[in-house]
This record gives C-alpha cells, structure tokens and sequence, in this order.
C-alpha cells in the first residue's frame, strides 16, 4: 500500500507524462514562429494564442458564445438519449416494428451526420431549434442501435430464472432488461456525444447567429488569427475535458457488462 | 471450384432476398410521402414530392453534376484517408516498437481522439488556402489518430505464442517479426479503424465544403438549401445517404474477404 504523499507524487509524475508531448509540440510551434520559419500572419505565435486565450476567457461575450454551443450539444444530447432509449426498446420488443424499421436504419446509419445540417436549415432556418434538431437526429441512430443490441443481448438464462423465482412481467423490465442493457445505452452515448460536439460546431460554421463555432469563424473573417487560435483551443479544451471525463466514468463505474469495451 | 457464372447467380439471388426482406418498408414509406406531399398535407417547400427529387436526380445524374461532385467529394476523402492510414500505421508501428514513441504519441492520440477537428477549418483555409490541399489535410488530420490507435491496438493484441513461436524457430531479424507475423495479424483491428475512419473522412469533408464551398456533394446540398430548391436538397441528400451506405459495405465487404482466415 503506498501512502497518500506517495500516491500524488505517483499521480503528478504520470500527469507530467502525459503533458509532455504537448509541451514539445508548443515549445517547436513557438520556436518555429519566433525564428519567422513561419510567416507570422499565417500563424501567430503560441505565446500570443495563450496569452489570448486567457484574455477571452475574462470576456463575457466568450463565455456567453460558449455555453451556448454546449447548451445546444447537450440538450439535443438529451433528447436524442430519451427518444433513441424509446425506439431502441420499442424494435427489441417488437419484431413488427423492428422489420419496418431496421432497413432505414441499416441505410442511414453509414450516413456522415454533417449532411443533415443543410436539411434543419432548410426546415428550421438560422435559429437555435435547427441546431438543437440536427443534433438531435445525428445523435439518434449510435443510441437507437446500442439500447437495440443491449436489449437483444441479454442472456436470456437470467430472463428464465427471474421468471422461474416469480418475477412479473412488468417487474421484469425493472429488475432484468434495463440493469443489463443499461452500460449498451451508456455507450451509445458515449459514441454520440463527440458527434454532437461536431454537429453543434458545424452547424456554427455554417450559418448561425451565436454559439463558439461562429466565433471562430467571425475571428478568421476579420483576420485576428490570434484570437481565433484562442478560441479554437479554449472549445478544444472544454470538448475533450468533457469527453475524457464520460469516457472515465464509463469505464469505472458503469461498465458491469463483460466486453463491451471493444464495440 | 465455383466458377464466375456461379457467383454472379448467387450474388443476384441474394440481392433478390435482400430486396424482397428489406424493401417493403421503403415502398410503404415511399406511397405514403409520395401522397401526403401530391395531395397537398405538407408543403412542398418543407417535403418536395419523391418524383419531383427523382426528377432532378435524374436531371443531374445525365447532366453529369452529380457525377462531378461525387468524385470531388470522394477525391478528397479518399485521398485524405490514405494519407491518414500511411501515416497512422507508422506511427502504431513505432508505439508498438519503440516505448519513448509510445509515451510520447499516446497522450497525443488520446486527446486527438476526442478533439472536435472540424473547429480547424479556417485555420487550414488560412494555412493551405480553399484548393483540394486544405481539406485533404484535414480529412488526413482527423483520421490518423483512430488508425494510429488500432494499428497500435492490433499489433499488442496479436498472441503471444504466435510471436514466440516465431522466435524459436528462428526469425531473428525484428522487421521479419514484424512483416510475418505481428502486421498479418493486427490487420482486422487496422481495419476496423479503417471504417471508422471512412466516415469520420466523410463528415469532414462534407462540412468543409458547406463551410468553404469549392464543389462537391456538400456544396451542392448547401446550395440548394441556401436558394431553398427542396427538389435538389433532397436529391443531393439521397445520394450522399447512398454513398455513405455503398462506400461502408465496401470496406465491411473487404473485412469479409481479406479476413476469412481469422
């Protein structure tokens, strides 16, 4: 057992570590710049898209563009999450349905979801709803299909024994389908969740009136490449943070369902 | 020995079964659109009517637009993705060989992994201009970090014994260890990330055209959106629907084949 000064030495170390090789790409990108290798209009030097950086980060403006780029992700997220969890349990259940269905889904599912921005646009306009829909209907089909495959993997030895010691029907779905099937959901989300990162952000580029990716885009319109770095690397920051973070807590906490991690 | 009229029976067949299991819901779909849209229930600019988006995919499949965009399109994403697995193999070939490369590109495939690639549009269009080179790069960017991490993946996953009986009988060189026996079996992981990596060469492109314009299949789409001609959004979406779903059969297809004997 190592003692608690050992353990944030240990921790630190392997922190270090993992910065390293970020540290080296940072310290060559500075040195490249400040020996003019690289025209400096071209791209600015790290210092100054740091420096830049954490002026934005004073800005309310910044913040504000922010949150709603993730307000978006995150609510289209959710809904795709609950109605993708429903028509997932729906076609595990049902054969009927699951032979209309599944035929769209094999078609679609290959589909690369920035296509559907121009779609939502169309229907939706320039406004908040198009973007929170596209994420919606990109995130959808990742989570339909992993609530479908963890429903339809359930051993169905542990059906057959709930039911031999008198489970109900309806407890049944308590008890037995949704624990089994749950860490299949989880994972759907996971595998959505950078997609709706990139959907919110592309839709941002394309056409929108807020949001981080508008941002961007305004900062390389008017030539502050600094700023626009900046930018670039605060979402970068804030989308992986986020990610890493899900990733963690899937893989410790909630992955009770044997390999699963290979999916 | 089956010969080649044999397969292609076989292979008709079995597109006959497909059809005949899986095309009833697309026609049920396609007679309730087709009357809620021509009876007039939706407008038709928020639902053009399936003959009229037909009528331009057909239009522009003779007048060869469709045909241009797609290959633009398809150009610069395949020509990314090659790029991508060239230099992703080498580099999960060094982490699996050398273990300072190791450290020094996990962290790094990790975080590029998980980062949002597309919010570097304008910097390439800053950088490489709005020719080909731009999004080729950035399709090339985004999609060597999944390969990088399943060649790696693949080349720890292969059995032990396979390399040790390599060993013992004799193979000294490590290039030949390498070439006969670690690369042959991490292929399937390789390809996986391949697959992945077709779609993600997809998305990228497609936003970089909607973003930065310069032709192709995105362009197309987001100009019709733009000028609100729903005919030719629906038209261009269908083809994309049906590339993406061509091109992943494709590589699904290879799996298949190159990997019988796994």
């Amino acid at each position: 057992m190592l003692n608690v000064a050992e353990r944030v030495k240990l921790n630190i170390s392997r922190i270090l570590g993992k910065l390293f090789p970020f540290l080296v790409l940072f310290s060559l990108w500075e040195l490249v710049t400040r020996f003019d290798l690289i025209a400096r209009d071209i791209l600015p030097r790290f210092s100054e898209v740091f420096l830049a950086m954490i002026s934005l980060l004073k800005e309310e403006m910044v913040l504000y563009n922010l949150s709603i780029s993730l307000y978006r992700s995150i609510v289209g997220l959710t809904i795709s999450t609950v109605v993708g969890i429903v028509i997932g349990y729906l076609i595990g259940y049902s054969t009927k349905l699951r032979w209309f269905v599944n035929p769209f889904i094999m078609l679609t599912y290959p589909l690369p979801k920035t296509a559907l921005v121009p779609l939502t646009m169309f229907w939706l306009g320039v406004t908040n709803e198009a973007a929170i829909f596209v994420i919606f209907l990109g995130c959808l089909l990742p989570i339909v299909v992993n609530t479908y495959n963890g429903v339809t993997n359930i051993d169905i030895k542990y059906i057959w024994s709930a039911r031999v010691l008198g489970t109900s029907e309806r407890k049944l779905f308590w008890r037995i389908v949704l624990p089994a099937s749950l860490p299949y959901i989880i994972n759907g989300v996971r595998i959505a969740l950078p997609l709706s990162f990139i959907l919110s952000i592309s839709v941002e580029l394309v056409a929108s009136r807020a949001g981080i990716g508008t941002l961007i885009s305004t900062y390389g319109d008017l030539g502050v490449y600094d700023y626009m770095f900046g930018a670039i690397i605060l979402y970068i920051l804030v989308a992986v943070t986020i990610e890493r973070i899900m990733t963690h807590l899937f893989k410790k906490k909630i992955n009770w369902t044997e390999g699963l991690e290979n999916l | 020995m089956r010969s080649s009229s044999d397969a292609k029976i076989n292979f008709t067949s079995r597109l006959l079964t497909t059809i005949k299991e899986h095309g009833i819901p697309f026609v049920i779909v396609a007679i309730i659109w087709e009357m809620m849209t021509s009876f007039g229930f939706v407008p038709s600019f928020f639902l053009p009517t399936l003959s009229s988006i037909a009528n331009s995919i057909i239009y522009w499949t003779f007048e060869g637009t469709l045909l241009n965009s797609a290959v633009i399109t398809l150009f610069r994403a395949i020509s990314g993705l090659s790029l991508a697995i060239t230099l992703g193999f080498t580099i999960g070939i060094i982490m699996y060989i050398n273990k300072s490369g190791r450290l020094f590109f996990e962290p790094l495939i990790v975080f590029g992994m998980s980062f949002p690639v597309i919010t570097l549009i304008p910097a390439f269009v800053l950088w490489f201009g709005f020719g080909h080179v731009s999004r080729i790069l950035l399709v090339a960017l985004a999609c060597t970090f999944p390969i990088a991490m399943s060649t790696y993946n693949g080349a720890t996953n292969v059995r032990k014994e396979y390399v040790w009986s390599a060993l013992v009988l004799g193979t000294s060189s490590k290039l030949k260890l390498m070439r006969k026996i670690v690369i042959p079996h991490s292929i399937p992981f390789i390809l996986g990330g391949v697959r992945v990596s077709l779609h993600i060469s997809l998305i990228v492109a497609f936003v970089f055209e909607m973003v930065a314009g310069g032709g192709g299949l995105g362009f197309l789409e987001i100009r019709a959106a733009r000028f609100f001609m729903a005919p030719e959004l629906f038209a261009s979406l269908f083809t994309i629907v049906i590339i993406g779903f061509i091109l992943d059969h494709i590589v699904q297809y290879v799996q298949k084949r190159l990997l019988a004997w796994v």
